[in-house]
């Protein structure tokens, strides 16, 4: 079985190759080109599928199968296991590919023969990466004569529905970018714009970035509920790996505004364009190749590595390349009103542009200093803790006076009664501020952040509800799908300075029947007894938590999975309403103390879920406003 | 014309002094916060050692000790030097004794460490770098 996907992955790739070859034929391209991809996206997937049927069969001959996988392992786990791995995943990475191309030939708005262009390129990215996959990752080895009866099973840190849902989504917004890519590429070499490319690609990346973003949440949730530390974001090189996409992304979409609308910053947005998709390979890269010296690094072959510089260096230095030499003569310059709407996107893309910076040079500057031997760093969270709220600030303040500017800046659209309207909200969210945050000398800036951010999400509202009288029908949906994303990103960015300044924790020795008190929850230990799962065996202890009357009893735990001996924390989470109590077992006290206990890491994190919460609804808007533009096109 | 060049200084001036002044922020606070990594044998060959850094080692066996409470103190070794760290606070589930680990924090005067922060690899196989694996076989990573 696990051959018939080896060789459907090699048609893949000769397919693929077909594909990129195709213009060459004469005739109708784009049909060629659509029958082969069908052929391709059922080649990958039967490739899928064979692995599959070797996870659920127990085939441990397969290398793949052997290394991610255990008899023990639940049947959803070893479905899972396929992206658990580096092969894997890559083998993921390409199906999506395949299965966005696909959705890009049969629903995107372009020409048949722009569309055909694209093709090509985005073939030769496939191409590229099915022989990455064949020739320095291939998941269908099999470990022969000598076929192994056991695995090695899948990391217990992966065996969690939120990681186990994370790499896939992850990717499904990754590869997207290749699209915008591809776009840029094609009106780079023939040196003629695409008319209306930029509200062609929108819709598409709207679907990227929004899928993304709800990868990143999951991952971070995963991260909080999962290592212990009651953390929801470490800037660790992994996560900072997809943030970067994340903010190309973002940089896109307000670009792709800006150039929809006013035809302004065209030559700007194609290299954001270039460079989105660069970083995502950049993400793949950084994670799977064991560059970094990162909790999460779980693969390690620099021979990857070498594959995978070797083909960033390629698309990458290719088009930007091209970009330098060709894109003077694509657009003509547009000047734009600094105070108007489009003068507000300008800032965007400065401030959006200057957080990626930091959040690039904080990730590869330890790697660069290593690669040249000057050296062993590490760039800590502080670095980034410092310098992203200050950059937050003037987005923060932008989406402020969003509802006031108009596209050309020919009028300040505001009236004197709402500027009273103006003052009866700064009064109120300066009272809201004070009863949520009080005022924390130390924490200036969280507060400040926190008191615009909140301004900020009523004055979003408030314009919504004013477009939603003025637009006509069919742009009233775009215009909520904004003011979603922007109260989705306003309210994430309140419950991380809420977060971050009220949580409480506490790393303490929990003594048998002694209480312990922390923000006004008591917490008693009161023992703890053996517990079996059906791959892992362990401890977990009884631990009361009382409050104002509410009593709940919380058992966390403390596993040890069978076959690969891992130890893990299992934490208990108390959800409240505008908190959580966060409980992760450390170790048990040893005879010295002459009582029974454990050490406990005791969290309280107010507002902590708002971060997800409100990130999923910047993800729906987003969703929504891709929605809406299609319907808009297909009607 | 006249007006469009204008326009493009102005964007220029301000696109420059923004980015220069970002790039300025970014930098002081980047050199504030990084932190040197050294094995126990390198940190004793350092002639400055700088207020925080990260030490990497493998946990030496029968060297971990609880104090009091979450006190604790054990050794961290790279085969050649080794270093007593404490540490007040929660150890991560994969440690133990044997397990490769990295402990950031800062050498005392007396030549022990305290460590703020300990993190141990979620691979059971890990190593940090530049250690020598337990067969004398050089690290891929340290490379």
């Amino acid at each position: 079985m696990i051959e018939l996907g080896h060789f459907a992955c090699i048609i893949a790739l000769c397919l693929a190759i077909a594909q990129a070859i195709a213009p060459k034929w004469q005739g109708d391209v784009l049909a060629l080109q659509q029958s082969l991809l069908t052929r391709e996206c059922l080649c990958l997937l039967l490739a899928c599928v064979s692995l599959w049927w070797g996870f659920l069969n127990h085939d441990f001959s397969i290398a793949v199968v052997y290394a991610h996988s255990h008899h023990h392992l639940s049947w959803w786990y070893r479905l899972t296991a396929l992206w658990g791995g580096h092969e894997g995943s890559v083998l993921l990475w390409i199906t999506m590919l395949s299965g966005w191309r696909w959705a890009f030939t049969h629903y995107g708005d372009f020409d048949d023969q722009d569309k055909s262009a694209m093709m090509t390129v985005l073939a030769m990215i496939a191409v590229g990466l099915t022989a990455f996959l064949l020739f320095s990752s291939n998941p269908f080895l099999r470990i022969l004569p000598n076929a192994p009866l056991e695995g090695n099973d899948l990391n217990p840190l992966l065996q969690d529905p939120g990681m186990a849902s994370h790499p896939p989504i992850l990717y499904f917004g990754y590869v997207a970018f290749a699209l915008p890519y591809a776009c840029a590429c094609v009106m780079l070499w023939r040196g003629r714009v695409i008319e209306g490319w930029a509200g062609k690609l929108r819709p598409w990346i709207l679907w990227a970035w929004s899928v993304l973003s709800v990868g990143i949440v999951l991952g971070s949730w995963w991260a909080y509920r999962e290592l212990g530390w009651g953390g929801w974001w470490f800037w660790d090189p992994v996560e900072n790996a997809s943030l970067l996409p994340w903010f190309g992304g973002a940089l896109l979409i307000h670009g792709l505004a800006l150039a929809q609308k006013q035809q302004a910053a065209q030559t700007w947005t194609l290299l954001v364009a270039i460079i989105a998709f660069i970083l995502s390979l950049l993400g793949t890269f950084l994670v799977r190749s064991g560059v970094l010296i990162s909790v999460h690094s779980f693969a390690a072959d620099p021979h990857r590595g070498v594959w995978i510089l070797g083909l960033i260096g390629v698309y990458g230095a290719g088009a930007l390349g091209l970009y330098s030499t060709r894109v003077s003569a694509l657009f003509a310059s547009r000047p734009v009103a600094m105070l108007s709407r489009a003068g507000g996107l300008m800032l965007n893309q400065g401030v959006l542009a200057v957080m990626l910076a930091t959040v690039l040079l904080g990730t590869l500057y330890p790697i660069i200093l290593e690669m040249f031997g000057l050296g062993k760093v590490s760039v800590g969270a502080p670095y980034f803790n410092q310098v992203m709220p200050l950059l937050c600030m003037p987005l923060l303040l932008g989406l402020l006076v969003l509802p006031g500017l108009d596209w050309q800046g020919k009028h300040w659209c505001m009236s004197w009664e709402s500027f009273i309207n103006l003052g009866i909200l700064l009064v109120s969210m300066l009272v809201l501020t004070w009863l949520l945050i009080g005022w924390k000398p130390n924490h200036g800036l969280a507060c400040l952040t926190l008191f615009i951010a909140l301004m900020g999400m009523v004055v979003s509202i408030w314009h919504g509800c004013v477009q939603h009288h003025q637009l006509r029908k069919q742009h009233v949906v775009k215009s909520w799908a904004m003011t979603l994303a922007h109260v989705g990103f306003l309210g994430m960015i309140a419950s991380i300075a809420l977060t971050s300044v009220l949580s409480q924790s506490s790393m303490t020795a929990l003594r048998k029947n002694k209480p312990y008190t922390l923000a006004g929850h008591t917490f008693v230990y009161q023992g703890s007894e053996r517990i079996e799962g059906n791959n892992y065996h362990g401890v977990r202890a009884k631990i009361i938590v009382k409050n104002n009357g509410h009593s709940w009893v919380q058992f966390p735990e403390r596993r040890i999975y069978l076959p690969s001996q891992m130890n893990l924390a299992h934490t208990a989470i108390i959800v409240r309403p505008s908190y959580d109590i966060y409980l992760a077992l450390g170790e048990p006290l040893t005879e010295k103390d002459n009582q029974e206990g454990w050490t406990v890491r005791i969290q309280v994190k107010p507002w902590v879920r708002g971060i997800w919460c409100f990130a999923l609804l910047m993800a729906v808007g987003g969703t929504l406003a891709a929605w809406s533009r299609r319907q808009g096109h297909a009607s | 014309m006249g007006k469009l060049r204008r326009h493009r200084l102005l964007m220029l001036a301000w696109l420059t002094s923004f980015l220069g002044l970002a790039l300025g922020m970014l930098l002081y606070s980047l050199r504030d916060n990084l932190s040197v990594y050294v094995t126990p044998s390198e940190l004793k060959a350092l002639k400055h050692v700088p207020k925080s850094l990260d030490l990497g080692g493998l946990v030496a066996q029968n060297s971990f000790f609880r104090l009091h409470g979450v006190q604790v103190r054990f050794v961290l070794t790279d085969f050649q030097q080794q270093i007593t760290v404490f540490y007040t606070g929660i150890l991560p589930a994969l440690f133990r004794e044997g397990q490769g680990v990295i402990v950031s924090g800062a050498l005392q005067n007396n030549g022990s460490f305290i460590a703020t922060r300990v993190l141990a690899k979620h691979d059971e196989n890990y190593r940090p770098p530049h250690l020598p694996n337990t067969n004398g076989k050089s690290n891929k990573e340290s490379q």
